[in-house]
């Protein structure tokens, strides 16, 4: 019995999600990165072609999470910057990102 | 350091939750820190790599722009990072205890 339903209604509630996140007050957009850095979903027009940069600062990241205390995870990476905050949210397989405005109404 | 500093040091770790402070300065060599030994040197290594990573691809994605604070939160903790010109300031709380 093939999947095909289930894949499809997977991918619209994860497209309804990011459409919900990307909505929110100063989102400046919402970005799912695979493994190697491919950009998979981007509501955010061109700006990040290749996150495989983004990728392995995060994998550092876990790194420092996990040298320190190897039965810890890294949960959230929060860079905030002169313009903008972007949290990275990593799972197994993928990378959220979401990017947001630091003047917020 | 000055007793502005040490003011402020004494401030961040009596905060609830707080477990540790460690500052850093530009060759990622610990000059202060509330922690032992290990501890500190390992935090030193890590976060230098980490603040310098981060530091690197935001402007990689705009020159304009430059990294003000990163935080990285886990399960068991969250390690704030607050990069300056000459130094790093590295807070370890609990966010639960907070």
């Amino acid at each position: 019995m093939s999947n095909g339903k289930a894949d499809m209604s997977a991918v619209k509630e994860t497209a309804d999600i990011l459409e919900r996140i990307s909505q929110r007050d100063g989102t400046e957009g919402v970005v799912i990165v695979g493994d190697k850095g491919m950009v998979m979903h981007s509501t955010m027009e061109g700006s990040l072609k290749s996150a495989e940069n983004w990728v392995q600062m995060t994998r550092t990241a876990k790194h420092v999470v996990r040298e320190v205390d190897p039965t810890n995870d890294l949960s959230v990476l929060r860079i905030r910057t002169k313009k903008r905050e972007i949290l990275i949210t990593p799972d197994d397989k993928h990378m959220l990102m979401v990017f947001q405005t630091t003047d917020r109404k | 350091m000055s007793a502005e500093v040490e003011e402020t040091l004494k401030r961040i770790s009596g905060h609830k939750g707080v477990e540790g402070i460690v500052i850093l300065n530009k060759e990622g060599i610990a000059i202060k820190s509330t922690l032992d030994q290990t501890a500190t040197t390992q935090y030193a290594g890590l976060i230098s790599s980490i603040a310098a990573q981060a530091s690197h691809v935001v402007r990689e994605l705009d020159p304009q722009d430059g990294l003000t604070f990163l935080r990285l939160r886990s399960k068991k903790h969250e390690i704030m990072v607050a990069p300056d010109n000459d130094y790093l300031l590295v807070v370890i709380q609990n966010p639960t205890d907070a």
